[in-house]
């Protein structure tokens, strides 16, 4: 399901079609990790400005886990899965085998498994953007943070304001199909990207 | 830029109090002289607050700086989102609103760096680059810095109280402190 907003000129449906390529793959990555069916909530494809963007994860000041990585080669842009804590845990539990206990810390083993999350989700994503365009992409190590939303954001942010005034955003929202754990895999592609996608898509 | 010289009808009043939150989002500058405002910078990471409070006319600003340097361009479009074309439009915002700049003391919070696997000091290292030129620009315009609550690898908030200037760090790790 499409929400599509988008308020430019630009070639939307192709743009559209390449993230919902890499979308599916990416959560047919993270379903295999997790070993449990997960169901795509929605899509958001949209360019919005850059505090717009923090409010989709509840605004500046929650706390989220994050899992971000950058990615670089044909194209340059910024991935990102958000959890709210308890969710994170929940995702824990699945991979690791264990009950999730609600807490405030998290264990290098538990952080290297939020990684590893990370880049499943990642380099599946990559891999069909990739694959259908014919260009080579190259992750950078997932970086986990607990933090406020804001925080943790600013950084890609930062990147896109400096090309532009607003943010192009993907933000997929998810559940596990025993509504057990949801989250969200979020895209913010740099503009040079979202121009390559013209060319090829379609 | 917003000036304010009365409580803004949409900004959100806690409950109880004539408290007047007012969040000063990415880029945005913001300056108040009404004593119930509340400004504040939230979830700062790489970015940094700058707040200027001039004690006697109880004029408040802040300005929500994203990246360090314009380059020569885009100054007319929005000129809080960079260092050094934010912090001379704050202080003509606090101008306008009757502070004189020699009373006006200058704090700033922000400026992390928030992934470990960025190298210090490198160009990548987007707050330690933000901090460098908030710092320029404050001695470029003459300004004095009172205070600071920066760099680390936390997340922070930085809220000014127009009545009475006491400015508040809070961060999800080290909890409220006051600058």
């Amino acid at each position: 399901m499409i929400q599509d907003v988008a308020k430019t000129d630009i070639d939307l449906g192709a743009w559209e079609e390449l993230m919902k390529k890499g979308i599916t793959n990416a959560i047919s990555g993270l379903s295999q990790m997790v070993q449990k069916k997960i169901t795509v909530d929605s899509v958001l494809i949209s360019r919005i400005p850059a505090k717009e963007v923090i409010d989709l994860v509840g605004g500046p000041e929650t706390l989220i886990v994050g899992i971000y990585l950058n990615f670089s080669g044909a194209a340059n842009g910024h991935l990102m899965l958000a959890h709210r804590p308890e969710v994170a845990y929940a995702l824990l539990g699945m991979i690791l085998g264990e009950e999730p206990v609600k807490r405030n810390d998290i264990s290098d083993y538990e952080l290297s498994a939020l990684s590893e999350m990370g880049n499943i989700t990642g380099s599946f994503f990559l891999n069909a953007i990739a694959d259908t365009l014919g260009i080579t992409l190259y992750p950078s190590p997932p970086s986990v943070i607990i933090d406020m939303a804001g925080a943790i954001m600013g950084i890609a942010l930062a990147e896109i304001l400096q090309e532009s005034d607003e943010v192009m955003v993907v933000d997929t929202v998810f559940t596990t199909d025993d509504q057990s754990a949801g989250g969200r895999f979020m895209i913010m592609p740099n503009e040079s990207f979202v121009q390559l996608s013209q060319h090829y898509a379609r | 830029m917003i000036i304010s010289q009365q409580a803004k009808p949409d900004s959100q009043a806690a409950a109880g109090t004539a408290e007047t939150k007012v969040v000063v989002g990415l880029e945005e500058i913001y300056v108040s002289c009404d004593p119930n405002v509340v400004l504040s910078c939230l979830g700062l990471g790489s970015c940094v607050a700058v707040s200027a409070y001039d004690a006697v006319a109880r004029v408040g600003g802040m300005a929500h700086v994203v990246l360090p340097d314009d380059g020569g361009k885009d100054r007319e479009g929005s000129p809080g989102k960079y260092a050094n074309t934010g912090i001379p439009r704050l202080i003509e915002g606090m101008k306008e609103a009757g502070a004189l700049k020699s009373r006006i003391a200058i704090k700033i919070a922000g400026g992390a760096r928030i992934f470990g696997n960025v190298k210090e000091g490198s160009l990548l290292d987007i707050g330690f680059r933000n901090l460098a030129a908030v710092k320029q620009a404050i001695s470029d315009n003459g300004l004095y810095l009172k205070n600071e609550n920066t760099g680390g690898s936390h997340g922070r908030s930085l809220l000014l109280y127009v009545s009475s200037g006491l400015t508040m760090v809070t961060s999800a790790v080290k909890g409220k402190i006051e600058i």
